[in-house]
């Protein structure tokens, strides 16, 4: 059967104006510096954003490209490094934020997160940042098979799980 | 637009019900096309699409492109269809290559005698124009077909010829306890045939217990209808995939002459054939008949009788969630693997509906995870919770006949249209008083149920849509108060089949997919008998 799928370059976004570029070309500085903001955020506020992942969900997250690329959902947030900084301090002084406070929200919103996988914000739809490495997933471990990934094996889901405390 | 093409027969959805009946035809050297307005899709992509999407819905790893678009359980979307009755069900479809067995739960039984004698017996809706008896041949045919997994004695109301073709599928854990825990309330409940390996069949795997079957099952040991489309395409049957049709085209003679149809690029074609098969569902079979009016039909095609979109029925349910004190690991193996019987047939339908119990082995650890983080919990204690809520809780499940009502039905708005351009589909759907009986009845037995049990809690839920689509094109002996007779052929076009629930002219308990799939085949030979006598 023939593909019928429109293709996905169709030559127009060569065909740009001369504005266009030209606009184009004022405004690859700025995306120069964004990037650089952006590098220099990570440099202050990811260490942070890992100890509060940890104090939270108490366990020792790794620092991998799953933990860094969580971070980086996060990063569009606006007062994210305020955020990450005062709820770290919170924490780090009194155990859990007051109830009520923007650090309380903050530090359920993060453990959300992780636990669900899925981010959740008002300003874009939710979305999936994390699979199986998701914390749920690790709080019934050996009790049902992760999803998709795992399986029983033929007639054994007739039996306790052989994990089952 | 393209040039015309011909071929003997053109099956408009790839299905299971067109997807059967394209092998039948072909195996005996019909040229046929199997027309499809979704993509084809992999396994594999399915699998991801559901690592990948953030919602939690069994039909969000699917796509839902604009040009065949489908309903959407995201509220963020727009609606695909209007709801305008006092209940507005949450509808779920797929519209792709293979069609809605890719996320079925395998569930393959047998409408019961009675349920096709339904006004004979009881004085309830219609009677099918055929009963139990003619369909049973079918039927095991259709279990053949697909690979059917059951016990041959386990319900005596539905009589055999000929057993499964493959042992029952083992009752998982969680299910095995609750039967225990049931069975003082009279409750005996029955290994649930399912289209699921219980051995090596016909190519596929053994099921290994992925516990998936809804949304998809990753191995295939469960039964979907690609299956049946890549063995019509071997057999030479042509599968347009991203064909949207939009129009049947019917002349004064009340021939079908032709389909039109939009690809999903935007360009057009035309189809001839000899005869034309309908095999969409009960909503966009009904929609097509709609669409197509012209001057000579203006009512739409095959809708002499004024049927064609009314009677929708589905199997309303209610559900009971069940915290029990002993730990039962749901989730563990097959989604459904036993149901109960005991109120599917009897007297007391005269004035309230049949129903049956489903046990759901299947854990929402989204859901259970987020209710625990709302309630505040914090790590260690949330991973704790988290554990044993999903460890102890269960799901009960109901399917509860609806009567067919001719006021629950579909219509189009020509001033509104969905992402495709076509004209938006309206659902006016309502539960009437028989239902109504149905969900107190059910309430009643569940916290019987909870109680028999010991559960440390229970909420009772719904009712909601099993999104078994079901008489919106029914069959009968009368034409003024059918849309096909009981081959489905239609009444007013005699090269003109429908294929699917949209038939149906009761519903039943039971998940339509199996009675879709018999009277596929029974078609079948309808159509090769229309075809070789050529009328």
């Amino acid at each position: 059967m023939r593909s019928t799928r429109r293709p996905l370059n169709d030559g127009r976004f060569f065909c740009l104006p001369r504005r266009t570029l030209l606009k184009g070309s004022l405004l690859l500085p700025l995306a120069v510096m964004f990037q650089q903001g952006r590098a220099a955020s990570f440099k202050t506020v990811y260490p942070d954003f890992l100890a509060l992942s940890r104090k939270l969900t108490r366990r020792a997250l790794p620092d991998n490209a799953e933990t860094r690329q969580l971070y980086q959902g996060f990063l569009d947030e606006p007062w994210f490094a305020e955020h990450v900084h005062s709820t770290l301090a919170v924490l780090q002084k009194h155990g859990t934020p007051p109830p009520g406070t923007a650090q309380a929200w903050f530090a359920r919103h993060v453990l959300t997160t992780w636990y669900l996988g899925v981010y959740y914000h008002e300003r874009t739809p939710p979305k999936r940042w994390l699979k199986a490495s998701a914390l749920r997933h690790q709080a019934i471990s050996g009790l049902v098979p992760l999803r998709f990934r795992e399986y029983t094996g033929y007639a054994a889901w007739s039996q306790r799980p052989p994990e089952a405390t | 637009m393209n040039a015309s093409t011909e071929c003997d027969v053109v099956i408009i959805g790839s299905g299971v019900a067109g997807a059967l009946c394209a092998c039948r035809l072909a195996e005996q050297g019909v040229r046929v096309r199997l027309i499809e307005a979704g993509p084809w899709i992999e396994r594999a992509s399915i699998v991801q699409g559901f690592e990948q999407t953030a919602d939690n819905d069994l039909s969000a790893g699917y796509p839902n492109p604009d040009w065949a678009p489908r309903p959407n359980w995201n509220p963020s979307a727009r609606p695909y269809i209007e709801h305008l009755g006092t209940v507005h069900p949450a509808l779920e479809y797929l519209r792709v290559v293979g069609g809605t067995t890719w996320h079925w739960s395998g569930s393959a039984m047998r409408m019961r005698p009675e349920d096709f004698r339904l006004y004979s017996e009881y004085q309830r809706g219609v009677d099918w124009p055929l009963r139990y008896e003619d369909l049973e041949p079918d039927y095991l045919s259709a279990e053949h077909e697909m690979g059917v997994a059951g016990e041959a004695s386990a319900d005596p109301g539905l009589p055999r010829s000929a057993p499964f073709p493959m042992p029952p599928v083992p009752p998982s854990y969680a299910e095995i306890r609750i039967s225990a825990g049931l069975k003082q309330l009279g409750y005996k409940l029955l290994p649930r045939p399912a289209a699921r390996n219980t051995r090596s069949y016909d190519g596929r795997r053994q099921c290994v217990g992925y516990g998936t079957c809804t949304p998809v099952c990753p191995s295939g040991a469960q039964y979907a209808a690609i299956v049946h489309v890549k063995k019509a395409q071997s057999l030479g049957v042509e599968v347009l995939a991203e064909h949207r049709v939009e129009q049947l085209v019917a002349g004064a003679d009340g021939k079908i002459h032709a389909l039109r149809f939009t690809r999903s690029d935007g360009s057009r074609g035309e189809i001839r054939a000899r005869l034309f098969v309908v095999a969409a569902n009960g909503i966009e079979t009904p929609r097509l008949l709609l669409m197509s009016a012209n001057e000579h039909f203006p009512a739409g095609l095959a809708n002499r009788s004024g049927q064609v979109g009314r009677n929708f029925m589905d199997h309303p349910g209610l559900l009971m969630q069940l915290r029990l004190p002993e730990a039962v690991f749901s989730g563990r193996g097959p989604n459904s693997t036993l149901y109960g019987s005991k109120h599917a047939a009897g007297t007391h339908r005269r004035h309230q509906p049949a129903w049956i119990l489903s046990t759901q082995n299947s854990l929402d650890l989204h859901e259970l995870t987020r209710t625990a983080l709302t309630e505040g919990h914090m790590p260690p204690q949330l991973d704790q919770i988290i554990r044993t809520r999903a460890a102890h809780s269960f799901l009960l499940d109901t399917q509860i006949e609806q009567l067919p009502d001719p006021d629950n039905r579909i219509t189009l708005d020509w001033k509104q249209r969905d992402s495709a351009g076509l004209p938006r589909i309206q659902l006016h759907y309502r539960y009437n008083a028989y239902e109504q009986a149905g969900f107190v009845h059910v309430r009643a037995q569940f916290e019987k149920m909870a109680v028999a049990l010991n559960a440390q809690s229970h909420e009772i839920l719904g009712p909601f849509s099993h999104h078994h689509l079901m008489g919106t094109a029914r069959m009968g002996s009368d034409p003024s108060q059918s849309v096909t007779d009981l081959d489905g052929r239609t009444h007013d076009h005699n090269n003109l089949f429908i294929l699917g629930s949209a038939v149906f002219p009761t519903g039943g308990t039971a998940n339509p997919t199996l009675t879709i799939a018999a009277l596929s085949l029974r078609a079948a030979r309808a159509i090769l008998a229309q075809l070789q006598t050529g009328q």
